[in-house]
């Protein structure tokens, strides 16, 4: 396995230990912060699509083990949202996201909104009916501000993680085209 | 090439989906046992960045919410003086209690067997809360079993291992009771409203005697999916409206649920 990989594992499992720990102590309208749904665009940005479904369905399945709803709904958000960043990456969408500073912080909080609503609607989906009645509203406001104010650290320390040994996906593509 | 590259990433993703819808819609077999797995693998990590970083998360939210903690901390100070002034009288109580509970035969929880048992785990996200206790199916816990605290009805099993089971709190969305009011014969279902959020009793007519402070116990008729008589909590908003169809009832548990250290595991199963 490459340092690498095991590098990012430790971080994914620091943020996901972080999330299911801190956070829970952090309540504001009765709402804790959800910022474990930055991991897996985080590797989608660096590491392509294929590493960013891979990567979230781990982290979702290490999510999963914590909370009560079923086992494997974070994991199937989590692929979602990590494919479709590390597609946009690909094809040059997010080019310019280290020179314009705000847009690390917009791609967070989109994911982060994103995140919960599919797995809002996900969750109905798959008969879990007490979310209908949850405050949606209140965990989406705070799960975007988490997200957006974490973005950047976990941007940082996803790219260490991965490292500079990697090959980009963007790369290895447009030396195959 | 590249359409050769697209097809085995969309096939990835394809696999990765697939992997995770099955386990979301086999919860009871294959889904349920890699979750208690990666659970038992991953908790003792837990327990130590959750000790690292508990007074970090006590900081922070006594930060976010100083306005409620004082408030908190000024109701906890008139509730210390009331326990005060209340325990002389404790004792006396107590013996008056244990009187009438030997001269009369009640007919719930003090002849239903039970199980007690520790909680070990709160299980919570911001859409369900559950906890996990010390006892299982060795212990004759079975799914559906009412689980009662200090004050009243807590939860329901809903998965039980041999050594533990998880039980979903009554907040839950998902918490369905039959219910009656005090010595009343109104009957309603208490639904649960998520977590943090109040219980409500649905389907009570317009007009019926429901007042606020009454106690709400488990109605226990013929198919129920608990005895009769387990408290639940106490009204605190009955209201009839004029245009709608039936009165809007609140309720708040009686159980502490802050504090669920030990429960009980009601050993009662309805008849099949």
């Amino acid at each position: 396995m490459p340092s690498s990989w095991l590098r990012l594992g430790m971080v994914c499992l620091l943020v996901v230990l972080a999330q299911e720990t801190l956070a829970t102590h952090i309540q504001v309208w009765s709402v804790h912060p959800e910022f474990a749904w930055l991991l897996a665009p985080s590797i989608g940005l660096v590491g392509g699509a294929e590493a960013g479904a891979i990567g979230g369905l781990l982290i979702g399945l290490s999510v999963d083990c914590f909370v009560p709803t079923p086992f494997g709904l974070s994991a199937l958000v989590m692929v979602i949202v990590g494919f479709a960043v590390g597609i946009a990456a690909e094809r040059g969408a997010l080019a310019s996201i280290r020179e314009v500073w705000w847009l690390p912080v917009g791609l967070g909080a989109a994911s982060g909104l994103i995140g919960v609503i599919l797995y809002f609607l996900l969750g109905i989906l798959f008969g879990q009916s007490q979310f209908v009645n949850s405050p949606i509203l209140a965990i989406s406001v705070i799960t975007v501000l988490s997200c957006a104010v974490l973005a950047v650290p976990v941007a940082v320390l996803v790219t260490w993680a991965w490292g500079s040994d990697q090959p980009r996906r963007r790369h290895r593509l447009r030396r195959m085209s | 090439m590249a359409s050769r590259q697209a097809r085995k990433r969309f096939t990835i993703l394809g696999v990765l989906i697939a992997v995770s819808v099955l386990l979301i819609t086999t919860q009871s077999s294959v889904g349920g046992s890699v979750k208690s797995f990666g659970s038992i693998l991953l908790s003792p990590f837990a327990a130590v960045v959750n000790t690292v970083t508990r007074p970090i998360g006590n900081f922070l939210s006594g930060a976010l919410n100083y306005s409620s903690v004082t408030s908190e901390n000024a109701k906890l100070r008139a509730q210390i003086a009331q326990l005060r002034m209340g325990q002389s009288e404790v004792a006396y109580e107590r013996r008056q209690v244990a009187n009438v509970l030997g001269l009369q035969n009640l007919p719930f929880l003090n002849q239903l067997p039970t199980q007690t048992a520790q909680t070990t785990g709160i299980t919570q996200s911001n859409f369900s809360s559950t906890i996990t206790i010390s006892k299982g199916s060795s212990s004759g816990i079975a799914p559906g079993m009412a689980v009662v605290g200090a004050g009243g009805y807590v939860g329901q099993v809903v998965g039980a291992s041999s050594k533990s089971s998880s039980v979903r709190l009554v907040t839950d969305g998902r918490t369905r009771i039959g219910v009656s009011f005090g010595q009343t014969s109104v009957m309603g279902v208490l639904q649960g409203g998520g977590p943090s959020h109040a219980l409500t009793v649905s389907y009570v007519p317009i007009g019926s005697l429901v007042h606020v402070g009454e106690t709400v116990y488990t109605n226990g008729l013929s198919g129920s999916e608990f005895p009769g008589g387990i408290p639940i909590g106490h009204v605190t908003l009955a209201r009839s409206r004029s245009t709608a169809s039936e009165m809007q009832i609140v309720i708040a548990p009686n159980a502490n649920l802050g504090n669920l250290s030990y429960l009980n595991v009601v050993l009662w199963e309805p008849l099949k």
